[in-house]
């Protein structure tokens, strides 16, 4: 597969929110101000590709040499533990602005679905580095878009007549659903 | 002070960390069979082999390693061939098992396709797949892949989305992916039937 | 809190999925069908409950610095005997839930009760909030994936309920349909215990 096609697959065909369901507590938590959801995303891209590029290492040169792929869970959410633990403290440093603006959001990067997800679907889809480097960067760049877009649409949403049932998280699912099916209609792109 | 911390620290993670990597080590161990069985049942077990072509009482690997590697090499989604015989050792047929050169809606597909000794489709069994539920994993169903059953394995079979014409199958509503993935295994299969096997 | 209401506040007022908003990646993801539900809300029931109880027998024992680190540990073990577990002796479900099981170890439901029970309370208590999360858990999922599956496909659990002449509603089983569901379910939950409450 060509490595723009693969780009395009894994950025809109297959985006990482509205197809794959991945990394939906920090799409639906942190999509409340624009500004925030693009830090958040930001953050995510910076995550996932240096994660991927550790975790595909460690996969190759130790867990299937020494037969140790029972550990691959855990060698990788400790991997990714350990970035996201780096990311804070750079944060801290180099943009404290947008290090506040996260908050409690940042540390829970080590629990979005979308990072560890990503690593383990490189290493099932039996990917080449090249190509799990161009995955790693075309999914959290998905990401970024969805939790943008979403962002704006809420932003629209607060301010209006919503039923008192639906205010809040419900009309927030439905109106990403409706994005959703914006996204669906990418489904039959081939490049 | 500060270091004798991190050490403290360090040191009560690396000995959480050494358990549980005994603990998963001991839990390998003792699954390993049962899933290499599991595995094995799933991919040429008898309920495969009956799928495959009926009637089927031995489902062994075609014993011609040179003939196998030569597939391989040059169809790089070849799985293996087995060879379908019944009870009294008749030759009923073979089943080829391949991935699917065309991706479904999550992958490639796997299938074992069987050919009878009249060149027929006799059978097929989807091996894996993640596919939707409910959606492209009804390309699983015998509403869908009886459309094969008795095609001629000479002809190339197309995917058509409403009226299926001679050589055509009909696409499932809303899984168009899913089924030109099986379509495109299926097609796979045949090539590789007609190519080596068929005598 | 008696074992009782620690047991049943996962159940409804905390639910995971319809309070709470924890747990969604699974919950949208995998609930196409009535039988994925159930299957992923059993293994998340053991993992939970596992990983409470290892979490506060150590709670004296893990130092607060490091204590993240320390639950991501000790949860994606317990995932990944689950994972062998599930390949080993039910391998159909293994396949159908697919990447999915090792993701319950970032299923942010694990996570949470480590932090905000399972580290503060004794073990006992620690079983029942981790059994009454993990059936408030498999009870919203299997609802959500019943719903998606009737109207989709016209079956549950693969019994076909709707007659052969209903035309599903696909869409509800592609995933702007799992949003809207999701979406339109939680409303409805909200609508319910607002009308209780008045």
């Amino acid at each position: 597969m060509n490595l723009f096609s693969l780009f395009i697959t894994a950025f809109i065909v297959n985006n990482i929110i509205f197809s794959q369901f991945l990394g939906i507590c920090p799409f639906l938590g942190v999509s409340k101000k624009i500004e925030t959801a693009a830090g958040m995303g930001i953050a995510v891209i910076f995550v996932i590709v240096l994660s991927s590029i550790i975790t595909y290492i460690v996969q190759a040169l130790i867990l299937v040499p020494f037969e140790l792929e029972y550990l691959q869970t855990i060698a990788f959410i400790l991997i990714i533990a350990a970035l996201v633990q780096f990311v804070e403290m750079f944060l801290k440093k180099s943009s404290p602005g947008l290090y506040k603006a996260l908050g409690i959001y940042l540390p829970l990067i080590t629990t979005n679905c979308a990072v560890l997800g990503a690593v383990i679907i490189n290493i099932q889809s039996e990917y080449s580095f090249i190509e799990a480097l161009v995955n790693s960067i075309a999914t959290p760049a998905g990401f970024l878009l969805a939790i943008v877009l979403f962002a704006g649409v809420r932003e629209k949403v607060d301010t209006a007549d919503v039923p008192v049932a639906l205010k809040g998280s419900p009309i927030a699912l439905i109106a990403a659903g409706l994005m959703s099916i914006a996204f669906l209609g990418f489904s039959g792109l081939q490049i | 002070m500060k270091n004798n911390m991190m050490v403290k620290l360090g040191g009560v993670l690396c000995i959480i960390a050494a358990v549980a990597a005994g603990i998963l080590a001991f839990t390998n161990d003792a699954t390993k069979e049962k899933i290499a069985v599991a595995e094995e049942l799933a991919s040429s077990g008898p309920e495969v082999a009956q799928a495959v072509i009926p009637n089927s009482a031995s489902f062994e690997l075609l014993d011609d390693t040179a003939l196998l590697d030569k597939i391989k090499s040059e169809n790089p989604d070849f799985v293996e061939v087995r060879v379908n015989k019944d009870a009294s050792g008749n030759l009923l047929g073979y089943g080829i098992r391949t991935w699917s050169p065309t991706p479904g809606y999550a992958g490639k597909v796997e299938i074992f396709l069987g050919v009878s000794t009249e060149g027929k489709i006799a059978g097929m069994k989807i091996l894996t797949m993640k596919e939707t539920a409910g959606l492209g994993t009804k390309i699983g169903e015998p509403k869908f892949q009886s459309q094969f059953l008795n095609r001629d394995a000479g002809t190339e079979i197309k995917l058509s989305k409403s009226s299926p014409k001679e050589n055509e199958i009909q696409a499932l509503t809303g899984a168009t992916r899913s089924s030109r993935s099986f379509t495109s295994a299926v097609n796979n299969a045949m090539t590789i039937y007609n190519q080596y096997l068929k005598k | 809190m008696n074992k009782l209401q620690v047991f049943r506040n996962g159940l409804l007022k905390e639910n995971p999925i319809f309070v709470q908003l924890v747990g969604m990646c699974s919950a949208l993801a995998i609930t196409t069908a009535a039988l994925n539900g159930i299957g992923m809300g059993v293994a998340v029931i053991a993992v939970l409950t596992g990983s409470n109880i290892v979490i506060s027998l150590l709670r004296k024992v893990i130092p607060d610095e490091v204590r993240i680190p320390a639950f991501v540990i000790i949860i994606a073990t317990f995932v990944t005997i689950i994972d062998l577990l599930m390949h080993a002796y039910t391998f159909a479900l293994y396949q159908a839930l697919g990447v999915f099981i090792p993701l319950i170890v970032v299923n942010c439901i694990i996570l949470a009760r480590a932090e905000a029970f399972a580290f503060k309370n004794g073990v006992v208590d620690s079983i029942f909030d981790g059994l009454g999360m993990g059936i408030g858990f498999t009870f919203a999922i299997t609802l959500l994936s019943s719903i998606r599956e009737i109207i989709g496909n016209g079956t549950i659990f693969g019994l076909r309920i709707l007659p052969e002449a209903y035309e599903p509603m696909m869409i509800i089983i592609q995933p702007p349909g799992a949003f809207i569901a999701l979406g339109l379910l939680i409303g409805l939950v909200n609508y319910l215990t607002s009308r209780k409450k008045a």
